[in-house]
Parts: structure tokens; sequence; C-alpha cells
């Protein structure tokens, strides 16, 4: 069964009469359950394809369903509601609040989803301390170590218990030793959860915690040949 | 999400620092400039105000409790035949210049009233009694207004229109819109200070019998004597306060500084919240991207411009409780109602929140996206 079924998907952008080609007929399907790294170099159109994927962003044309669903017939609220509900986001810069502690970070889904506000904290509590970090319910971002606020942004990601996570450059800005303690953990949580992942990502220690990898090469996607 | 707001407001405690000192600014001034304002107008109708009569019968023209044309004073007799009415006095407001000791002299107001009831006489004594008016040659001055005449005492003389009056008590803040002191004296001593006929008077004051309708025996004062024009108290003393409020451009020029205050505040609002929301589009951006609708967004902006509104009108009605109680006298009155502190809180809710539109269309064009970047 398929989480993404994306075929033939095009993607340009215009800068005045300038037109750049990104995506050049992208196909790319993930089953349920399927950890799928995408790498390729700078500016292949992995970041685009994943904005596609997490409904950011529109195909110029091509079809795209996600969870089983078309996206391009989706409204602009229905597709608010799909990220909302259905995708879990983690950022390259883990993109957490920096006036809210980490327990309202984690809040902030269920909030936007209407959970009263004890329920979504308990929520969150427990996410917390799924990832290590019940010590730190109160802490704010600007006062943990990067490895801490990318486990904090991994327990937002996971507060709704989406089906699917998109993951854009995990551990970027992570050392080696919290790269692979973050993964070692995505990875557990994805199990636990039973989520779907794509991860993008320029990093070869990881590669070994992909299902499988595919690499973006002049906007098309192909399945890689050499993995790390 | 207002909680959510709350809490990204106070992790930015400078911003929200300045926007509330803008929100406090804004609510200091209205309320002092509209409270001096109040209380400077309401100082017009003072007499009308205090005077205990329920309905003030004039010349036909009448405008202004201060500035009065005679009338017949036989007319009284007419008026006090109407039904309802429980019993009506002659009353007495006149120019006359006191002279003072030190060779000087002031103009003053002189308030002459009936000897038997003392309607419409000097209130608030801080010396003497009101009764102390009928005592031979007695007037009552205001204590504040001692520099201008002389710091009399109690039982000194003065010379009104050049017959002799003792001060026989003293009243505390019974102070004028003009600068001219009020005299509080008798009908017949008043009638000799300003040089009046005795057979006219300025004004009669009408006190009405338990439950009867004060406009309709304004009305058959009306039509018993054509030549009056008969209002009740709240009547008069509106129309004493709006004649100097439409020929001075008072309201205008208060209005206008509190205008001045108001858009100062806002704009120091309006740039605080837009700096706020600027800091923070990287955020705005990973709300909407997670799954934030439109209306949670503006919730978020607007709960802001509320917290600013909110907390800078408790702090500035504070304040303004303190500048009142240290700062408001009987020269310069602060009278702030209820209506003006809820009213300046109201407006500067409305206007936090029309600041907050600003920096919410430069949230509109956050392109979710962006957290990608």
């Amino acid at each position: 069964m398929l989480a993404i079924a994306a075929s033939d998907l095009h993607k340009s952008y215009r800068r005045g009469a300038t037109v750049t080609p990104v995506l050049r007929g992208a196909d790319f399907h993930v089953q349920v359950g399927e950890a799928v790294f995408l790498i390729g170099p700078s500016g292949s159109g992995k970041s685009t394809l994943l904005s596609i994927l997490g409904c950011l962003l529109t195909p110029d044309s091509g079809t795209l369903e996600i969870l089983g669903r078309a996206v391009e017939t989706l409204s602009a609220r229905e597709a608010t509601e799909l990220r909302l509900r259905s995708i879990g986001f983690v950022f390259q810069r883990f993109q957490l609040i920096e006036g809210l502690s980490a327990l309202d970070n984690v809040c902030i889904p269920l909030k936007l989803a209407g959970w009263p506000a004890g329920k979504a904290r308990r929520r969150a509590a427990e996410l917390l301390e799924r990832v290590g970090l019940a010590d730190h319910l109160r802490a704010r971002p600007g006062r943990m170590s990067a490895g801490q606020c990318q486990r904090v942004a991994i327990a937002r990601a996971l507060a709704l218990e989406p089906q699917l996570i998109l993951a854009d450059e995990p551990t970027a800005s992570l050392d080696a030793h919290s790269g692979q303690e973050i993964m070692t953990l995505f990875r557990a949580l994805m199990r636990d959860h039973q989520v779907t992942a794509v991860v993008v990502t320029h990093d070869p220690r990881i590669f070994s915690f992909a299902d499988r990898i595919c690499e973006v090469v002049e906007g098309r996607v192909r399945a890689a040949e050499a993995v790390a | 999400m207002v909680e959510f707001a709350v809490k990204t407001l106070l992790a930015d405690r400078g911003k929200m620092f300045t926007a509330l000192v803008g929100v406090v600014f804004s609510v200091v001034l209205v309320n002092i400039q509209g409270g001096l304002f109040f209380g400077l107008i309401q100082k017009a109708s003072m007499l009308v105000d205090h005077g205990r009569a329920d309905i003030w019968v004039g010349h036909k023209k009448i405008h202004n409790v201060d500035f009065p044309r005679d009338i017949p004073r036989r007319w009284v007799h007419r008026i006090r035949t109407i039904p309802g009415v429980a019993h009506a006095e002659p009353y007495v407001v006149g120019v006359t210049q006191m002279t003072l000791p030190s060779g000087g002299f002031e103009p003053v107001f002189v308030v002459g009233v009936d000897e038997r009831t003392l309607m419409g006489n000097a209130w608030n004594l801080s010396q003497g009694r009101p009764e102390d008016v009928r005592r031979t040659d007695g007037i009552i001055v205001d204590e504040l207004e001692d520099d201008k005449l002389d710091r009399p005492r109690v039982g000194d003389l003065r010379e009104l229109n050049g017959v002799r009056a003792r001060v026989v008590a003293k009243s505390h803040g019974v102070m004028g819109f003009l600068v001219n002191p009020y005299v509080f004296t008798t009908y017949a001593r008043a009638v000799a200070y300003t040089g009046k006929s005795p057979d006219r008077c300025s004004y009669f004051l009408v006190r009405l019998e338990e439950g009867v309708d004060p406009h309709a025996v304004c009305q058959a004062i009306r039509s018993r004597i054509p030549e009056v024009e008969a209002y009740t108290r709240d009547e008069y003393s509106r129309i004493s306060v709006n004649y100097w409020m439409t020929r001075t451009g008072l309201g205008i020029s208060f209005g206008a500084a509190t205008l001045l205050g108001l858009a100062v505040g806002m704009i120091v609002v309006a740039q605080t919240l837009y700096a706020l929301v600027l800091d923070r589009l990287a955020e705005f951006a990973t709300l909407k991207a997670i799954g934030a609708k439109e209306r949670q967004i503006v919730t978020i902006v607007i709960s802001h411009a509320l917290v600013m509104a909110l907390a800078g009108s408790m702090i500035g009605l504070g304040l303004v409780v303190l500048a009142q109680r240290w700062f408001s006298s009987p020269r310069a009155p602060i009278a702030i109602s209820a209506e003006l502190a809820l009213g300046s809180s109201l407006l500067v809710t409305a206007i936090c929140i029309v600041s907050a539109l600003l920096p919410y269309s430069r949230i509109r064009k956050v392109d979710p996206v962006s957290v990608m970047h």
C-alpha cells in the first residue's frame, strides 16, 4: 500500500523572465511504513520535492497522492488540515518557537487541532519523556543543545500521531554523535508509531537508517546506486 | 492560541514593555486630558449643579448661567401659582467690582440668594455656616480666591460697588469657569452690590413638589409667562456647558491634543507590534507549515493587541487614579467619570486591534514553504 504516489511531477521557479525548472517529471513512490531517504546535489530538487509532498508547494503538473488523497483536488484549507493531522515536519533548524518552553512547543499542533489545554500538556509531556527530555519540559530552545532541540522538534512532529513524517536535513545542525542518537530515536519512534518517513539528507553517516535511498538528479528521482 | 500569544509576548519583554508604554501613554493622556476638560467645563454649570433648584427660569434667550439678562421680579408670583411648584424665589447673578484694602480692585460675580430658603447659596464651606450670609453685610467668598481678594479672613471688610461687605464665611473650591471670583450674599444686598433695580432679578429658582414632572412644569411656566424660558436643572447645566464648548473652541483644542496623544501612543504600539511580528516571521511560517489556519494566526495577532490593550489600560488607569489623587484641585479639577475611563479603554483597545492589522498584513504574505529554505 502506497503512502506517497507521485507521478511526472514538474516544478519550475520564475524570477522575472527567467524560468528555472527544478523537477522535470519526477516519479516517487513510498510504501506505508517505509523510511526513504532523498539524497542528491544541492539544487537538484530534493527540498522542492519534499515541500510538494508536504503540501507546502503545488507542482506545475503531474499527479500526487498523499495517504490516498489526491493533493491537486484539495482546497488550501483542506491542504492545511492534511498537514496538521497527517503530516509531521522535522526541519533542519528545528523551527521551534523561541519564547515557548519545550512543553509548549510540542503542544502547538495539539492546540491547533483544538485539544483542550490540560490534555495537550499531558500528551506533550509523554512525548518529551519518550524522546528523553522529561527533565526539560520547562526549558526554552535557547537553553537547550541542538540535539535536545531536534528531539523537541521530533516530539512536536509526532504529537498528533501523523501517518507521514517529512524531515529536511534532520542531522545537519547536529554533531556526529547527536546525529546518530537522533536517527536511532527517530527510527524507534517510526516503528512505535508505524509512521512513513521521507528524509532529505546530505549526511552519509545516517544512510544506514534508511529502508531505501533515492537520489534526485536533474529534477528526477531514481534509486541510489551506492549506499555508504 | 490566546495562551500561545500571551506566552510569546511575555517572552519578548523588551518589545512588550515598549508597546505597553505606548498604550499606557495613550490611556493616561486621554483620561487626563478628558478629565481636565470635563473638570473645567463642569465649572461652567457649577451654580446650576449645586443650586438645589429643580427648574431655572430666566430670560427667553438665556444661554449661560453666569451671563443672565434681568427679568421683572414680580413674575415670581405667577410661577408660584402653577400647580406642582413648591416654592419659587428670585435669584441674582451680576458683575461688580470689589475694592481691596491694598487699593486695588477685582471684578467679581455677585450671587444673590433668597434670604429665607438660601437656595443657590455657597456650598462646601470651610469656615462659617451657610446661614451666616444672613448676617449684616454678610458675604461668602472662596478661600482659593484669597490671592485675588487680598486674603480676606472671616470678619474682614470689603467694598462692593462702594457698599460695605463683611466676609462671614468661606467656601472651598467654589470657583467658576471664568477668572472672576464668586461672592455669595442675600438677594437684597446683591441688588445693591450690582446696582441692579430691586424690581428685577436674573432667575427664578423653582423647587417642585414631590413626584411632579419638571418638564410639564417648565411647559406650564412658558405658557404662563411667554417672555421667559424654563429649563430643568440638567437642561440648563448642559446649556451652560455647551455655551463654552461651542463658542470657545475649547472642545476642539482639548480634543485635538487628546487625539494627537492617542495617535502618538498608537504609532508606538503599531510599530512595536510590527517589529514583534517581523522578528517572528519565521515562527509564523512554521505555524503555517505545521497546519495553523488563517483564523488561528489572526487570533494570535489580535490576542497580542488585546493583551497590550488590557494590560496597558489597567496600568494606565491605575496611573490616572494616582495622578487624579495628586494633581486634581478645585482650580484645575480632573473629573474622570466611569464612562471616560471605560470609553478610553475601549478606544485604545479598538486602536490596538487596528494597529495589529498592519503586522497581520505582513504575516499573510509569509509563505510557509520558507521554512524549508
